[in-house]
């Protein structure tokens, strides 16, 4: 089953010649799981638009849960982007990315891979100093 | 949100949730409306949040308030 149609494929393609460094996307999922199987097509498809510089990790939640770990995962599906030195960008999107979450993760996406950052001078100028660890969670809804 | 875990991965972690997909953890952080926001200062265990769509300059604002406490 496709998730992106053709309209959408021609504008992600569109969108993804801005892409400079490869990003790793890396799906912590539960194969029996609806939406995390729904999760790894959605990806396939996206990291399928843009092989040479997107790629896609899936590990099995259950057993790799010592991996799971090492990321702060407790949930799935999650999933987090590291970059061109497979470093931890600290971005974690939990659950299905569509609708909004999936504008998050192609802009996400594009972030990492260009190094753009869309922060005031003095916003980044302060979080690079911050002193102290920071989780900032996001509720939202696909809609 | 995520912007700002890029900026400085080593100290900020930037999660978005979906509420519905995770509504024990929405339950728990008493998500009625979204979007919602939480701050989490770990090493301090100073925790705040906010309902609705929040600026770059309102978030940097809470966050200093925060620290301040």
């Amino acid at each position: 089953m496709g998730f992106l149609n053709e309209r959408d494929r021609q504008t992600l393609s569109e969108m993804f010649r801005d892409l400079k460094f490869p990003v790793h996307l890396v799906l912590f999922y539960d194969p029996g799981q609806e939406w995390s199987v729904h999760t790894q097509g959605i990806l396939n498809e996206v990291v399928g638009l843009m092989p040479d510089l997107l790629h896609l990790e899936v590990y099995d939640f259950y057993k790799n849960r010592l991996l799971a770990a090492l990321y702060g995962v407790e949930q799935v599906p999650a999933l987090l982007l590291r970059d061109k030195n497979e470093d931890d960008t600290g971005i974690r999107i939990l659950g299905m990315p569509s609708g909004y979450e999936f504008a998050v993760l192609i802009e996400d996406i594009l972030d990492v891979s260009t190094g753009r950052s869309r922060l005031s001078e003095k916003t980044v100028n302060y979080i690079r100093n911050l002193e102290h660890d920071v989780l900032l969670r996001v509720f939202v809804t696909p809609t | 949100m995520h912007q700002m875990a890029l900026a400085n991965p080593a100290r900020i972690r930037g999660e978005s949730i979906e509420a519905g997909a995770f509504a024990e953890m929405a339950e728990a952080e008493d998500v009625y409306a979204v979007p919602k926001t939480i701050v989490t200062i770990q090493d301090a265990g100073r925790k705040e949040s906010f309902e609705g769509a929040l600026s770059e300059d309102h978030l940097i604002r809470r966050l200093k308030a925060l620290f301040e406490l």
